[in-house]
């Protein structure tokens, strides 16, 4: 069979960007198949009330498909739904359950689309991975990276950190030069049917709020849990809840606690004891944190503390602070000034200029030396 | 698909439905826009209609051996299945002539959800098993027979692995036995002779859009003199078997489809299963390693092929094939869009593994030599390439 060029599969949840991806691709003369995954069994789960629409649902499956033909361009689908449900959707009820609060698309990009997706793409005889997300892949003299996209309104650098490093040798991010107003009107131009579809918000398998879909998909262990106190760092009982793993760490709103004394920010969890601990925002400030599960993504781990911007949340934009890498592999991290609501399971990631240098998962904060 | 690249299709999935033959297409054309009257009418648009419906039962009747007042059309071959099986097991209950249905193994779910569907409402169901060919043991069925069996349901050929299964010498147990027998011949139906009129069967399911007919046309033959409690009530049609206005477009082209296999039933398996020789014989050479072959190649449909890859994930080479332009599956198209093993693979016996290593190839009119030995080139450079490939 002649093959007219690099094979690039590009996947393809429905949405615009990644049918641009797509489109873009194509025009730069590769020989693009697109990919879509099913990651969730709205049947099976039944979790999703009806007229609300998630993001593997037949209708975005269908306009992938559209954009597929109307490109003229191969398109499959990939059943993912049994790796999805193991290395996503279950670490991320555990993640709540052990205190912490997690990143799924980081887990996502990492274990499926980058993870179990290659071999798969590799069967099929593809040279690239392409996606639609914001970030771009620099080939310099420095060897290969990972940078924040043109659009920094759109940034998606931040739920990448985890991907493998050899892995970025073989992916395409066509968006990362573009500004996403600027796609919207290539998908029109296309006439892709999909071209005014709202972007894709949140977890794409929670409707209302993640402590629903918990009780419903761990109902045993949650009605185990059942309601607890809100307490002070001094232990002094403020208030009532109903499950410390509906609360996260630097949260304000929801606490409902009428002493008058407030603002109150969470600023731990103790799952041992169901309790949920507040306090003013000086409390909930760190001046750094600790970090698990590193990956340098761009550069190697440096030998000595580096300055650096660190984000500690997906819509972060960053602050300076300093990275200390440790004789053992594990790194700490120093903010310049103390920040709010350092949330352990949150990904850090830590940039070089716009390059993404590495990132990892927070352990837990620092308490301000002041 | 638009401007997919003037890419020819090679389509060797001819079980899971088939192109509509242009005659067919141009009488169901006639159909929408000439002879559109209701078939109950009484005045001459009508009778205009009755005459088509007439044509299209005669020519469906004549390839059965069947009396015409024997067929009712259904809305495909789910919907005659689930006549035969539930329609007949619910009367049966209603006359006291016992509610155990014995079926096998590896039914097309049409049949084995409608199983599942009694089981529910307290029938009782014994499941025959298959052998590792691929044949459901007349013995066995001897040995499952009780005082309340009221029906037995064996299919014809095997949807998957292509086996003809003795339906002569099942029908005939059931007969001496005083048990209805019904068949799925869907897959069987126009392709290798069927006949009622000197075989013991009592009810045959068949299908239009897997002979070159149209898609939402089927029929059931009943027996005269079997009782079947209908499922859908209304204006009486099909002689209340199965009420509602005829589709008559679908009526007319699967007639015309039926008699353009008349035509063809003597030489086209035979000609296909030379085809299909060859495409074995050309896999065999161009694939470096092991091949399995499901189901026995003696008493097996001439179009069929189903064969096991070990080491390869069978989702990926039909992938692989499907942007070649090759159009093949792994197994029903009733189950598939699921990566789950089939069904029908595993009752053979085969391991997970490698019935997930499976692809079925069947043949139809329009596949050529050429075809055929591009498509075997292909799938050996396919399952060469996976099986170096490390999962």
């Amino acid at each position: 069979m002649q093959r007219k060029g690099k094979r690039a599969a590009v996947l393809m949840s429905g949405g615009v960007d990644s049918s641009t991806a797509a489109a873009l691709l194509k025009k730069q003369g590769f020989d693009v198949i697109g990919v879509t995954l099913q990651l969730w069994d709205y049947d099976s789960t039944n979790h999703r009330p009806q007229g609300k629409r998630g993001c593997c649902d037949i209708s975005h499956q269908m306009d992938a498909m559209h954009v597929c033909d109307v490109l003229g361009i191969h398109h499959v689908v990939l059943d993912h739904r049994k790796q999805f449900n193991l290395e996503v959707v279950e670490p991320y009820g555990q993640s709540y359950l052990s205190g912490e609060t997690p990143n799924p698309c980081v887990l996502c990009n990492s274990k499926i689309k980058w993870g179990s997706v290659l071999p798969k793409i590799d069967a099929l005889e593809c040279d690239y991975l392409a996606t639609g997300h914001y970030a771009k892949i620099v080939r310099g003299k420095y060897g290969i990276r990972l940078e924040k996209s043109i659009d920094l309104t759109k940034d998606q650098s931040y739920a990448l950190w985890q991907i493998p490093h050899q892995t970025l040798e073989r992916t395409l991010l066509p968006l990362g030069n573009w500004e996403k107003k600027k796609i919207r009107e290539v998908a029109h131009q296309h006439g892709f049917r999909n071209a005014g579809k709202p972007d894709s918000q949140e977890v794409c398998f929670i409707d209302d709020h993640y402590g629903e879909f918990l009780r419903d998909t761990r109902h045993d262990m949650v009605e185990a849990i059942g309601n607890g106190e809100i307490i002070d760092e001094n232990d002094k009982v403020v208030g009532a809840h109903d499950g410390f793993f509906r609360f996260t760490v630097g949260q304000r709103k929801g606490l409902n606690i009428g002493d008058g004394k407030g603002p109150y920010y969470v600023v731990g969890l103790k799952p041992e004891t169901n309790q949920v601990v507040v306090g003013d925002l000086n409390a909930v400030k760190r001046s750094g944190c600790v970090i698990r599960e590193i990956n340098w993504i761009s550069f190697d781990a440096p030998a000595k503390p580096e300055p650096c911007n660190v984000k500690i949340r997906y819509n972060d934009p960053g602050v300076p602070g300093t990275i200390f890498p440790e004789e053992n592999g594990s790194l700490t991290i120093r903010f310049n000034q103390p920040r709010a609501a350092v949330t352990p399971g949150q990904s850090a990631v830590w940039y070089r200029g716009k390059a993404v240098w590495g990132g990892g998962i927070i352990s837990m904060g620092i308490k301000s030396e002041v | 698909m638009k401007n997919k690249d003037s890419k020819k299709l090679i389509y060797m999935d001819h079980s899971a439905t088939t192109p509509v033959d242009p005659r067919v297409a141009e009488i169901v054309s006639r159909t929408m826009l000439e002879q559109w009257g209701n078939p109950s009418s009484r005045y001459a648009k009508g009778n205009e209609a009755k005459l088509v419906l007439d044509g299209a039962r005669q020519q469906v009747a004549g390839l059965l051996g069947a009396d015409p007042g024997a067929i009712f059309f259904t809305s495909g071959g789910t919907e005659a299945d689930n006549m035969a099986v539930i329609g007949t097991m619910m009367a049966a209950k209603k006359s006291g002539k016992g509610n155990h249905l014995i079926t096998s193994d590896f039914e097309h779910s049409a049949i084995s959800k409608s199983a599942q569907f009694l089981e529910e409402q307290g029938f009782r169901v014994t499941k025959l098993p298959v052998n590792p060919e691929g044949f459901v043991e007349p013995d066995r069925l001897i040995e499952a027979i009780r005082d309340d069996t009221a029906l037995v349901n064996l299919m014809h050929v095997n949807n998957e692995i292509g086996t003809i299964q003795p339906i002569s010498e099942f029908g005939a147990i059931c007969r001496e036995r005083g048990i209805l027998f019904h068949t799925d011949a869907v897959q069987s139906f126009g392709k290798i002779p069927l006949d009622v009129s000197t075989m013991p069967l009592d009810l045959v399911s068949v299908s239009s859009h897997k002979i070159y007919g149209p898609k939402g046309i089927g029929a059931l033959y009943i027996r005269e003199g079997i009782e079947i409690e209908p499922r859908v009530y209304g204006g009486g049609q099909e002689d209340k078997v199965r009420t509602g206005t005829e589709n008559m477009p679908g009526i007319a082209g699967f007639g015309e489809a039926v008699r353009i296999c008349n035509e063809l039933i003597s030489t086209e398996q035979i000609e296909l299963a030379e085809l299909r020789n060859l495409l074995l014989e050309s896999i065999t050479e161009s694939v470096k390693d092991d091949i399995l072959i499901n189901g026995s190649m003696e008493s097996r449909l001439g179009a069929n092929l189903n064969l096991s890859f070990p080491g390869i994930e069978g989702e990926s080479l039909l992938l692989s094939l499907d942007i070649d332009g090759i159009a093949a599956s792994s197994g029903s198209a009733c189950s598939s869009g699921s990566t789950e093993p089939s069904p029908v693979l595993l009752a053979l016996g085969l391991d997970k593994e490698t019935a997930q290593s499976s692809i079925r190839l069947t043949l139809g009119r329009s596949n050529t030599r050429e075809d055929i030995l591009f498509v075997a080139e292909r799938i050996g450079y396919h399952v060469n390439r996976l099986r170096e490939f490390a999962f």
